[in-house]
């Protein structure tokens, strides 16, 4: 008899063979193949709820305290309820009750609180059912103040020096009961967190300081490629038997349809309207640079780049560029340029040159100095740089400005550590892209879902909760769930900044190449032609997620209106609700790195609509854009209510 | 036997001329007088003098030889970078 397993997606694979007391077999048959694998697996466990008598006011004041149900009779429900188990009822000493004020003075038994396992979903039934009589809140892990420093990251100064130890199985399969190698697999809370990779048995083993399992907050189980994550907040593990987890092929996704044979464009490339984007706008004449950890040329949508320039072993061999031992400079150049119309996925410039310039791993601000000399001295249009550091730089800073003044536009990711945008994404020459997911768009249970912010709004967009944030944002873009290509020739859903610019970097290129404006500013790099093009980026965006500009700053860049292409027929509730758009409701009237940001509350905060000043003068009005009132000069406009 | 003392941490640092290049050159041309200096990278136009230079040595010499050259030049420690995945 199968056993039920607990899923949120639609298409969830088929259940492992599982015995009735929830060991399950997921190996691929008993004759070959892979052994038959037993195990449980992995839900959702019952947490420690806290459950305990409130004295609720009556309208009169405190003297009409309304009798709460005394804790013997809370502790009797419970007991009663099949799914709840009562683990300890605690009450106060003899004489040391509390006294003079609440449900204490009643002498009716009524203080202490009552510790019960049940499930999140049990416990809302009760508090709801309490009526607003009973406090019923999660038990909560403590911890100890440990000093966590920067980096490394995951290094603890606790080490249990004496007590139990124990190992966890943990095995992951395909949903084909395959067992999946190369798997990392780590759990959060406990004494310490705890990471393995499966073998090629598909099997971890981690080692847990203590014996309880109910201390573990978190599993994550992360495959390399091709498969999504799978995240369980409090999961139900034993110590007795493996632990099952099965991941879903990327390919069973809808929008994912049979990836890699069948094409498929990223959501959030949709999300930028690049589907409606003509075919043959495919970025023919634009110089893009990707710096980051080089891209796999032997990846099917990655062989047409033939240029590159390794800058971390450029004492030995230049030509390493292609060689990408981390994948991410081939997810992101994936994201931009992938090649191949008909297998894979859809870059946004597919015909860009790209010139691939390796830093990591272990790049340091000298070599992003070296990689944008390279840049200047190839005539590159357009920089990615999905990186970052601890400071700002001024010798960086300064070669931004040269490879600006060569007319090179840089483009950065803000950040994902949560907190001010980073360096070099908050210098004033660098257009700085934050991070936004939407809901509907990755498997509930992958972890994908942890980066879920609560400002989701009616579309489903939310700011990912990583991203960085502050006035330097100018655009968000798609870093959540983003599948892109990895080495050798797979692909991988992964969340970032990195992720998010990108995006804007291919839009970036599409612009530059067919939007009518460049066509004669192609021949002429400057840094005005740098400075138009960051203001098409950030005047064709639309307001997205429910936050403010210091977390989207303009929106998420649209593509057919970056391109000047006609947008009559969208019935976007963005366009039908705003006169116009562009500057979102509450939005800062100029760029975020114009030297007059007015603050959030200033007269300078302009909505619904914007125009550029001084530009008709050189012929490059923003179609639709009206001319009104006096401004500053071209490039720094200012963006007002007009309509448009 | 005196314990000897641990070795002084060499770390690299970026050398860049505030206003003209020529700064540069003419720092590098005295950094034959500081053996504890060594040039490990040079970073510049193919066609032009370089406008940075990277180097390694210790934290004390190079805050000494940043104080001495203020105005010409930017000597600052070489940070590592990071991915935003």
């Amino acid at each position: 008899m199968a056993k039920h397993v607990k899923s949120g997606a639609a298409d969830a694979p088929p259940t492992p063979t599982a015995t009735q007391d929830g060991a399950a077999d997921t190996g691929t048959d008993s004759t070959g193949g892979a052994a038959p694998m037993l195990g449980r697996l992995v839900t959702e466990r019952k947490k420690k709820y806290l459950v305990a008598p409130r004295a609720v006011l009556g309208s009169f004041g405190i003297s009409s305290w309304a009798a709460p149900p005394g804790l013997s009779t809370i502790e009797q429900a419970l007991t009663a309820i099949p799914d709840i188990e009562v683990i300890d009822t605690i009450t106060p000493r003899a004489g040391l009750a509390t006294a003079g004020f609440g449900p204490s003075s009643m002498g009716d038994g009524a203080e202490g609180v009552v510790v019960a396992r049940m499930t999140d979903q049990k416990a809302g039934e009760l508090l709801q059912r309490g009526q607003g009589q009973l406090i019923v809140e999660r038990d909560q892990h403590l911890a100890l103040l440990d000093p966590m420093l920067r980096r490394p990251d995951l290094v603890s100064s606790l080490t249990p020096y004496q007590g139990p130890q124990c190992d966890l199985l943990l095995a992951v399969v395909g949903a084909d009961g395959a067992p999946l190698p190369e798997v990392e697999v780590s759990l959060f809370g406990g004494v310490l967190p705890s990471t393995a990779v499966t073998g090629a048995d598909g099997v971890a083993r981690l080692r847990l300081y203590g014996n309880d399992t109910h201390t573990i907050s978190g599993l994550y189980v992360k495959p390399r490629a091709d498969y999504w994550s799978f995240y369980q907040r409090d999961p139900d593990l034993s110590l007795q038997e493996a632990n099952v987890v099965m991941l879903r092929p990327l390919a069973d996704w809808p929008a994912l349809r049979g990836l890699p044979q069948q094409n498929a464009m990223g959501w959030g490339a949709r999300a930028m309207r690049l589907d409606g984007v003509p075919q043959h706008y495919r970025g023919r004449g634009i110089k893009v640079a990707v710096i980051d950890s080089g891209a796999a040329t032997t990846h099917g949508n990655l062989n047409a780049i033939h240029e590159g320039f390794d800058v971390i072993n450029k004492r030995t061999d230049r030509s390493t560029w292609n060689v990408d031992t981390l994948g991410h400079g081939s997810h992101c150049t994936g994201v931009i340029a992938a090649t191949d119309p008909a297998w894979g996925i859809r870059g946004f410039a597919p015909e860009a040159e790209i010139h691939v310039c390796k830093l990591f791993p272990g790049g340091q601000v000298s070599q992003l100095i070296d990689a944008l000399e390279y840049c200047i001295e190839q005539g590159i249009d357009i920089v990615n740089m999905s990186l970052g550091g601890s400071a700002p730089s001024e010798a960086l800073e300064r070669q931004i400005v040269r490879a600006k003044q060569a007319g090179i536009a840089c483009i950065a990711a803000a950040g994902n550590s949560a907190a001010a945008v980073q360096y070099p994404a908050s210098s004033p020459h660098v257009l700085a892209v934050a991070a936004i997911g939407k809901l509907g768009e990755f498997p509930p249970d992958s972890y994908h879902a942890e980066t879920i912010g609560t400002d989701i709004d009616m579309y489903g967009y939310f700011t990912a909760r990583f991203s960085c944030f502050g006035p330097q944002v100018d655009v968000c873009a798609p870093g959540v769930a983003v599948v892109s290509s990895v080495p050798p020739n797979n692909f991988a859903a992964w969340d970032g900044t990195s992720m998010a610019a990108p995006h804007v970097t291919g839009l970036a290129a599409l612009v530059l190449a067919h939007r009518p404006e460049f066509g004669s500013m192609v021949q002429a790099r400057s840094p005005e032609r740098v400075e138009r093009l960051f203001q098409v980026l950030r005047m064709s965006a639309r307001p997205v997620t429910l936050n403010d500009p210091n977390h989207i700053g303009y929106g998420l860049p649209d593509a057919l209106v970056a391109l000047g292409l006609p947008t009559a027929q969208q019935t976007m509730p963005w366009q039908s609700t705003a006169a116009g758009y562009g500057a979102p409701g509450g939005m800062h009237a100029m760029s975020p790195h114009d030297s007059g940001w007015p603050s959030m509350s200033g007269a300078g905060m302009q909505h619904q609509g914007v125009q550029y000043q001084g530009m008709q003068h050189q012929g490059m009005q923003h179609p639709g854009i009206q001319q009104q009132g006096p401004g500053l000069p071209y490039p720094f406009g200012t963006v007002r209510v007009s309509g448009w | 036997m005196p314990a000897s003392l641990p070795p002084v941490p060499i770390n690299r640092y970026i050398v860049r001329a505030t206003r003209d290049d020529d700064e540069l050159v003419r720092f590098l041309a005295t950094l034959g007088t500081e053996p504890g200096v060594q040039v490990v990278d040079l970073i510049g136009p193919s066609s032009g003098p370089p406008h940075t230079a990277v180097v390694e040595t210790d934290a004390p010499t190079a805050e000494r030889l940043r104080q001495q050259t203020l105005d010409q030049l930017t000597i600052e420690p070489d940070q590592p970078l990071s991915l935003y995945d």
